[in-house]
Parts: structure tokens; C-alpha cells; sequence
């Protein structure tokens, strides 16, 4: 049974009610015909498990609904449809830095913080020490909150909700908090966290991080759930739609691509697997052609404005209603979907074609 | 919240000990949390303040010697005791105004803390009650020396007290409750709160006795619960006398009455609350 069970969340957020405008605009607005409630949905129909020691990654463009997710998953909010149903403790770590009082000593905020997590006193006198020296704070001990820097104040924020030992750890952007010596060691003691047991969700923007840490992967884009699961391929499809090579359209097709069976799987970009792909689809076999190679942060890949490769033209008439999936090595996608064909052909972009079953 | 002593039914009354049994629950989870929050309550209030806690009771009592000044003469020549007379409207509805209007803000205030983790709404408005019990507690010391002072016996009626100040408190957890979630949806409300607190607080009595007026009239202060605990605090300790029976089903409705239409509030709007800070 999994620890995190999110089946069919929608959240809608309204605006422009009677709560919202106040009395006098409502009743200006009722006057002149002109009172419409304009509802937003921020997450809709998002579903997905969890079970013990997987770690989710939810990637997406800002505005995608994820925060918004994760205050419906930690229980802050309610969902608007659709249940949450969670298992165990669940420590969120959302927007670290606020939520601290500005007025407080450092000592106070950290007291508070860790009674809003659920701590007891007794265990804050006894972690509080090392929650001071994982964050590097001996020194400010006794200073007003609001002297910290912002590094500081993530690292006091991640330093205190990371003593705990919970069952779901909930991670919105906090990995990316500190200095390069103590991103090292927070992701050091996620890790420790991770192996105890917890099932973790992590949004982060970093795709590397996300290839490093998490099992699989959510993606969601303005609210809709476009695709859950692999991470090493969402995240190369994902890169893509970054870099603007693939539409989101696209990449839908692609992925639901990835989950049908094919006679024949063709790796290689160029004329060639174009021609094999087309011979193979005129003797009636299925096939799909992926391109080779994967689509990292950073990779130079294919842009947007380079100049077409003389070949292309034709190699995309060939592969016309061909499935093809571009940005995905042969490593990444067998061991992503291993049964998703018979016989696979490497087809080099020289000429040379090599055959394997 | 000109409460209706005559809408206590037995339906609210299950409602209530029902959710006052699962809050019993919660409280004890949260038990550290609240502890701090009423720490930060009180450390926020008297920063930078060179008097700190003093200004609790110096600030009601500044407010009475005003009051002794303006209006001894005025109103009061007939009245014995006028000074214990005040005190007591003064102290009880500085207990009300404290409570209420510094409950009033406690959803919007902590925004930022209950939008990012998961915590009862509820914890920072009984805080902030608790801040204004304390500081409550510190008048009434200062009363009881007034009290002292001006040669009025201590006896065990004085005991009855206990039951008004539980009411009280209470009632002003109710009348935040209600406050505090109108205020997250109207910020009109603080304004309106403004004009009816002073309304209500010359209609409370406060610095004039009620004994100026017809018989029949008086009665009707009675609608208004505030002078209903003052009058109670009167009684007590300058006439000496135990209220009646009826007089105490009166706080108890009030109170009823007030809590239970603020937890209905409050649990209704609870999960909107977040969508308007």
C-alpha cells in the first residue's frame, strides 16, 4: 500500500467574488452588469502513488501548479476535488525563508519553527544544538531574524525541518538554498533521509538534480498532468520542450508514444534510419525511430535556428507517420520501457547499420 | 453579537462539546507550539517598550484616572464606591476590547505561517486570548488593591468572580473567532469593530450608573453581555450580593451563544481562509 496516494486533485482558485472585490465593487459591478466570477484551475485531475523510499520529482514551467500541488499534499489546503490520502508524518518544506518572524531571535524563530513541525520541547533541547551547527549559525544565536541573510535563513529552515526522521518529505525548492559547501551537505543528509524510509517529493528547476535524486517524475503544465514516470526520459523530453525543440503537443505524442510495442526500434537520427524505418513500415512492421541521444541540462543538442542538415528534408519525408522520438539514448529508453520492441537496429549516421535482437 | 440568551438550544450545545472534545485533543499535539506562540505574543507586544509588562496595567489605569477625573464629579456624586464602580466597567471591557481586537488580525497576521505549514488556525487566536488573560490578570491585581483600598470587604463571594472571567474568556473567543474570519473576507471589518466598540462601550455603563435611568429601561442593558459581566463584577464586589441563578444562565447563553456561531463560522470559511490572505 503506498504512503502518498493523490487521485484525480483539481484545485480551483476564484476571483472577483464578493469576498474578494469587497461590498462597494460588488455592488458597483452588480449595477453595471458587470460582476463575473472568473474561477482558475491550478491543478486539475493530478494523480499519482508514492510508496516508501521513492522520491518524485515534480518538473514544469512556473505557473504549472506545483506549490500549489504540494499545499494540497502536506494538507494545507483542501483540494477542490479529488483526495489525498497519506500515511505516517509528512514534513513540508515550502517557501523556506518566509514564515519566519523577522522580529525574533534566531534562537526564538527556531524554537517556533520546530514547534510548528510538530517537535516536541524536549527534542528541540536536544537537537537544537546541532540544528545550529548543521546551519553554521553559532554565531547569530542571539540576533534579530531579520539581520540574517537569505542563505542564512534557508539553511536555518532546511537545517531544523531535516532533524526529523518523517515519512513524507516534501521539498519545494529548498535544495538550491546556501553556498556550494552546504548545497553538499543538505543534499547529503536528503539522501540519509530518503534511505530511512521516506517517501520524498521534490520540485526543483535543476533537471540535473532531478536526474540525480528522484525515482520518477511528474510533469505538469499549467495545472494539467502531462506525463508521470521515468525520470531519465520525462526529464530529456522535458529539456527539449525547454529548449524549445518540442512542442508540448509533441512531447505528449512522444511520450504516449514510448508506451505502445513496436516490431522494430530504429536508433539513429539521419538518412539512414529514415530509410531503414521506411523500408521496415512498407513490409507492414511497426516501428520507432529515437535519435540516439540524450537530452541533458546543458547539452548542446539541436537548436531551434540551426541551419537544416542537407539530408533532413529528405529524411523527414521518409519518416513521415513514422513514431520518432527525438533527444533519448537506446541506455535511457530500454531501461525506461525495456519490452517496447522486438529488435532493435543501430542505424549510423555514415551508413553503416548494425542489427540487434 | 448582541447575543439572544433565548437561541441556546440542546443542538448547538452537543455541536459544541463535540468539537470542544477533539480541540481538547488537538491542543495537547500542539501543546509546545501554542507555548511559543504565546511566548512570541508577549515578546513582539513590549519590544522596544521601556516599561514593558508595566504598560499592561499602567494603561487601563492612566485610562481610569482620566475617567476619575472627568466624570466623579459629573455622574458619580450619588454613587458610593465610584471609583470601584469604574474600575470595574473599565476593567472588563478593557479585557473585551483587548481580547477581541487583538484576535481580530491573528488569521491575517500569521498568514505567512499557515499558508507554508500545516497548523490549526485556531492556536494563534487563543494565544493572543491568552496574551490578554495575562495581561487581564495583572489589572485585577491591581483592582483587588484598588479594591483594598477604598475599604471594601474581601469575602468568599469573591470566588463567584471566577465564573465571569471563564465566561468572559470564552465569549471573547468566540466573538474572535467571528472576527477574525469576517476580517479575512471584509477588511471593512476593523473600521466597523472601531465605531462598535465605542458604541458598546457607552453602552456598557461604564462610567455612569445605570441607576440614572427608569426602572424599565434598565433591564434593557442587559441585552448588551459585556454589562452583563460588569454588572456581575459590581455585584459582587461592592454590593457584596451573589447574583441570581437566572442571572448566571444569562452568561452561560451569552457565551453559548457567541461560540457556537463563532466555531460555525470558523469551520466553515476554514479551509477558504488561505485563497484571501
Amino acid at each position: 500500500m503506498s504512503i502518498l496516494e493523490v487521485r484525480d486533485v483539481s484545485i480551483r482558485y476564484i476571483s472577483g467574488d464578493f469576498k474578494n472585490i469587497g461590498l462597494k465593487e460588488y455592488v458597483m459591478r452588480r449595477l453595471t452588469h458587470n460582476y463575473h466570477v472568473q474561477e482558475f484551475w491550478a491543478d486539475k485531475n493530478v494523480s499519482f502513488t508514492l510508496d516508501k523510499g521513492e522520491m518524485l520529482g515534480i518538473i514544469g514551467s512556473n505557473g504549472a501548479g506545483k506549490s500549489t500541488l504540494l499545499k494540497a499534499v502536506s494538507g494545507i489546503m483542501e483540494p477542490t476535488e479529488g483526495t489525498v490520502k497519506r500515511k505516517g508524518n509528512i514534513a513540508a518544506l515550502l517557501e523556506l525563508a518566509s514564515g519566519f518572524d523577522k522580529e525574533l531571535t534566531v534562537r526564538e524563530n527556531t524554537y517556533l519553527r520546530g514547534a510548528m513541525l510538530g517537535y516536541t520541547r524536549k527534542f528541540m533541547d536536544d537537537a537544537y544544538d546541532e540544528i545550529i551547527r548543521f546551519a553554521e549559525l553559532e554565531d547569530f544565536q542571539d540576533r534579530p531574524f531579520k539581520q540574517l541573510s537569505s542563505g542564512m535563513k534557508s539553511r536555518l529552515a532546511f537545517s531544523i525541518a531535516s532533524m526529523v526522521q518523517p515519512d513524507i518529505l516534501i521539498l519545494d525548492e529548498v535544495l538550491s538554498v546556501g553556498d556550494g559547501a552546504f548545497r553538499a551537505r543538505s543534499e547529503a543528509k536528503m539522501r540519509q533521509i530518503i534511505a530511512g524510509g521516506a517517501a520524498t517529493i521534490l520540485v526543483s528547476h535543476s533537471l540535473t538534480q532531478v536526474r540525480q535524486l528522484c525515482t520518477k517524475v511528474l510533469w505538469l503544465h499549467k495545472g494539467q498532468q502531462i506525463a508521470l514516470g521515468d525520470t531519465a526520459v520525462l526529464c530529456s523530453l522535458y529539456q527539449q520542450f525547454l529548449d524549445k525543440t518540442l512542442k508540448l503537443d509533441g512531447a505528449k505524442k512522444a511520450w504516449e508514444q514510448l508506451h505502445g510495442h513496436y516490431d522494430c526500434l530504429i536508433v539513429g537520427a539521419g538518412l539512414s534510419a529514415a530509410t531503414i524505418a521506411r523500408e521496415i513500415a512498407n513490409q507492414g512492421d511497426t516501428c520507432l525511430i529515437i535519435d540516439g541521444r540524450d537530452m541533458q541540462e546543458g547539452h548542446p543538442g539541436k537548436k531551434k535556428n540551426d541551419p537544416p542538415a542537407p539530408d533532413d528534408e529528405r529524411a523527414r519525408e521518409l519518416r513521415k507517420g513514422i513514431p520518432t522520438v527525438t533527444g533519448l539514448s537506446y541506455e535511457t529508453l530500454a531501461n525506461a520501457f525495456p519490452d517496447i520492441a522486438d529488435k532493435v537496429i543501430y542505424a549510423e549516421p555514415i551508413g553503416g547499420a548494425g542489427i540487434e535482437t | 453579537m448582541s447575543a439572544n440568551p433565548t437561541a441556546g438550544g440542546k443542538k448547538p450545545g452537543l455541536v459544541k462539546r463535540l468539537g470542544l472534545a477533539r480541540t481538547a485533543k488537538t491542543l495537547k499535539r500542539y501543546q509546545f507550539l501554542f507555548e511559543e506562540l504565546v511566548k512570541r505574543d508577549f515578546k513582539k507586544k513590549y519590544k522596544r517598550t521601556v516599561l514593558g509588562m508595566g504598560w499592561s496595567v499602567l494603561a487601563p489605569l492612566l485610562q481610569l484616572l482620566v475617567m476619575a477625573m472627568v466624570f466623579t464629579r459629573l455622574l458619580g456624586r450619588d454613587t458610593p464606591h465610584f471609583v470601584i464602580y469604574m474600575f470595574c466597567g473599565n476593567l472588563v471591557f478593557t479585557f473585551f476590547k483587548d481580547a477581541t481586537k487583538g484576535g481580530m488580525g491573528t488569521i491575517m497576521e500569521n498568514a505567512g505561517i499557515f499558508t507554508k505549514v500545516n497548523v490549526p488556525k485556531y492556536l494563534f487566536l487563543l494565544s493572543r486570548n491568552v496574551q490578554a488573560l495575562i495581561n487581564f490578570g495583572l489589572i485585577l491585581i491591581v483592582f483587588f488593591v484598588f479594591v483594598a483600598f477604598d475599604g471594601l470587604p474581601f469575602t468568599w463571594k469573591f470566588l463567584c468572580l471566577i465564573y465571569p472571567i471563564c465566561g468572559l474568556t470564552i465569549f471573547n473567543i468566540g466573538v474572535g473567532l467571528i472576527l477574525s474570519a469576517l476580517y479575512v473576507f471584509f477588511r471593512d471589518t476593523q473600521y466597523l469593530y472601531d465605531v462598535f466598540t465605542q458604541l458598546l462601550m457607552y453602552m456598557s455603563a461604564i462610567f455612569y450608573p445605570v441607576t440614572r435611568f427608569p426602572e424599565q429601561y434598565q433591564r434593557l442593558f442587559l441585552i448588551n453581555p459585556v454589562y452583563v459581566f460588569i454588572r456581575y463584577f459590581r455585584l459582587i464586589v461592592i454590593d457584596s450580593a451573589v447574583p441570581s441563578f437566572a442571572y448566571h444562565m444569562l452568561i452561560l447563553a451569552d457565551v453559548a451563544v457567541v461560540l457556537v456561531i463563532g466555531c460555525a463560522i470558523y469551520k466553515k470559511c476554514n479551509t477558504e481562509f488561505l485563497y484571501y490572505v
